[in-house]
């Protein structure tokens, strides 16, 4: 599966993950910042992935450090840390979903019409940057279940091996294969869908 | 591979393409792919599909992000407590988790005889009809949670300060009561001042009037005394053992009671009647017992409220009502009672939740 190297890891000169997650056991928060900072663009990067909105992702993000700070004493230490964050950073994504689903006032009505199901591209510039595939490409990722879209970032935008993922999802490894290949193979419908549609 | 000649459905050449294979499947699939153009596309759609992707939903904070971010972090960790703090308890086997559970219900039961005594002094102090009262100490000894032994050294013939000063605090006596909740009254009563005045007035007297008001016991009570730890802690109505009903606590601080088992501020004994999830019953037979003749009834409207003329400290007020168990209080002095009627055999110690 390789990709052992973690690309996740912001590179820093601090001592071993598992070195800063004993301290943080310990109540250490300076260990726990060096730990946010190695990870925090990862976990951002994810966020965002789910959300596509910076202030989303960034609330996320906050949020996915500060729980994990809470129940770092459980926290079972040889293990990688990033697929613990994936999988807090996922589960508050999609519980932020089910609430914006439960309460119409947040103005989902308006995102599913735009074939959005949650979160908002609220960032101008990323708009301009992004080629008219791209954005067609991000309005269809919209329109994907929250379970594929969080495989596809997991896997596309992370690259995690899928047992890093399966931990992250809290699924077997066989789910995330399943998982991962009708993802893709309904991105492709809906991207055939819509370039059909628009030709 | 005997894969060489078939093409592999999309979940493996997804999985395939991710590198996720058994070496010996994905040099099957590669061996397939030589001969295969239709499956080399399929390949080269999810590789452009992954790319796209990639750069779809690519994104980079502003500059000054990663300092902006990490001190933020930073400032909700320091509100937070430490971790080990909150993990050092935190129970990790499901036996410690029983263990909680027990002592967290524990909890909620004191919590509930207690309320009445913190939250909403009261006018009305609830006790346990005579007959009862023999009972509890069977009930407390069959009740092993709490951690408190259930009956203190018999209280000092109530009346003295040191009584006085531990009824209201009622550290150590509600475990008493709460040890006996379980297995004791199905019903819940609660009894609470009728408004927010009379509330801060008793609260304003209470120390020295539970004091007075426990010589003022009717003799019933007093003569089982030792078996109430003391004067004015909540008492637990052991009822007929029909269901296991929690029972929510009541108790009360005794104020104004002072001097005689004289007619308790004359008036009446009003309140209201609810079952156990509050909604008011109408109808309930509402009966006072007094020690001579005098029995008075009263129904409750369909709002649930009731009110009952001439209570006479000592008299027994017994609720009654088809499907609930039933409910005895010996008034000692007046003020609003609320009832919270609990259907027969419905509800176990453990199933119910702690009211309020």
């Amino acid at each position: 599966m390789g990709m052992d190297s973690a690309p996740q890891r912001t590179p820093d000169d601090g001592p071993d993950d598992d070195t800063l997650l004993a301290a943080c056991q310990r109540g250490d928060a300076v260990a726990f910042g060096v730990l946010v900072r190695r990870y925090q663009r990862a976990v951002h990067r994810l966020a965002w992935s789910l959300t596509r909105s910076a202030s989303d992702a960034d609330d996320l993000a906050q949020e996915t450090f500060v729980r994990a700070w809470r129940a770092i004493g459980g926290f079972e230490l040889g293990r990688p840390p990033y697929p613990w964050l994936a999988r807090i950073c996922t589960n508050l994504a999609f519980s932020l979903f089910r609430s914006r689903r439960r309460r119409p006032e947040t103005a989902i009505e308006p995102l599913l019409e735009r074939g959005e199901q949650w979160g908002v591209d609220d960032d101008p510039a990323d708009h301009a940057a992004a080629s008219e595939r791209e954005q067609r490409l991000r309005a269809c990722f919209a329109r994907l279940s929250p379970e594929h879209q969080a495989v596809l970032a997991l896997r596309v935008m992370q690259d995690l091996p899928y047992d890093a993922i399966a931990q992250a999802l809290g699924v077997p490894v066989g789910t995330v294969m399943s998982r991962l290949s009708r993802a893709r193979t309904e991105l492709r419908r809906l991207m055939e869908g819509h370039e059909g549609g628009e030709a | 591979m005997t894969t060489f000649d078939r093409h592999p459905d999309d979940e493996r050449l997804s999985a395939h393409h991710d590198g996720a294979l058994a070496p010996a499947v994905s040099a099957g699939i590669e061996a397939h792919l030589v001969g295969c153009a239709d499956c080399r596309a399929r390949l080269e759609d999810l590789r452009r599909l992954d790319a796209d992707l990639t750069s779809a939903l690519a994104h980079e904070p502003a500059p000054g992000w990663d300092e902006a971010f990490a001190s933020r972090v930073a400032q909700r960790v320091a509100a937070e407590s430490a971790p080990r703090r909150v993990h050092a308890w935190w129970p990790r086997s499901p036996r410690a988790w029983v263990m909680v559970g027990a002592a967290t219900a524990a909890v909620f039961v004191v919590a509930g005889l207690w309320a009445p005594f913190t939250a909403r002094d009261t006018l009305v102090t609830l006790q346990q009809a005579p007959a009862v009262e023999e009972s509890a100490p069977l009930a407390s000894a069959v009740e092993p949670a709490p951690p408190a032994p259930p009956a203190e050294p018999a209280a000092p013939p109530a009346g003295s300060a040191p009584a006085a000063r531990r009824a209201p605090a009622a550290t150590d006596a509600p475990p008493a009561a709460a040890a006996a909740a379980p297995e004791a009254a199905p019903l819940a009563v609660t009894s609470e001042a009728a408004d927010a005045t009379v509330s801060d007035e008793a609260a304003a007297m209470r120390g020295e009037d539970v004091a007075a008001a426990a010589p003022a016991r009717p003799a019933p009570v007093a003569a089982a005394a030792p078996a109430s730890p003391a004067p004015a802690t909540s008492s637990r109505e052991a009822a007929p053992r029909l269901t296991g009903s929690f029972s929510k606590g009541f108790g009360a601080a005794a104020p104004r009671a002072v001097g005689s088992p004289a007619p308790a501020s004359a008036t009446q004994v009003c309140g209201r009647i609810t079952d156990s999830r509050g909604t008011p019953l109408r109808g309930v037979q509402v009966m006072l017992l007094g020690a001579g003749p005098r029995t008075r009834m009263a129904k409750s409207a369909p709002d649930g409220s009731y009110c009952v003329e001439g209570p006479v400290t000592g008299d027994t007020l017994v609720v009654m009502h088809v499907g609930f168990e039933p409910v005895r209080s010996v008034v000692r002095s007046v003020a609003m009672l609320r009832i919270r009627l609990q259907p027969v055999g419905t509800l176990t110690p453990r199933e119910t939740a702690p009211e309020r």
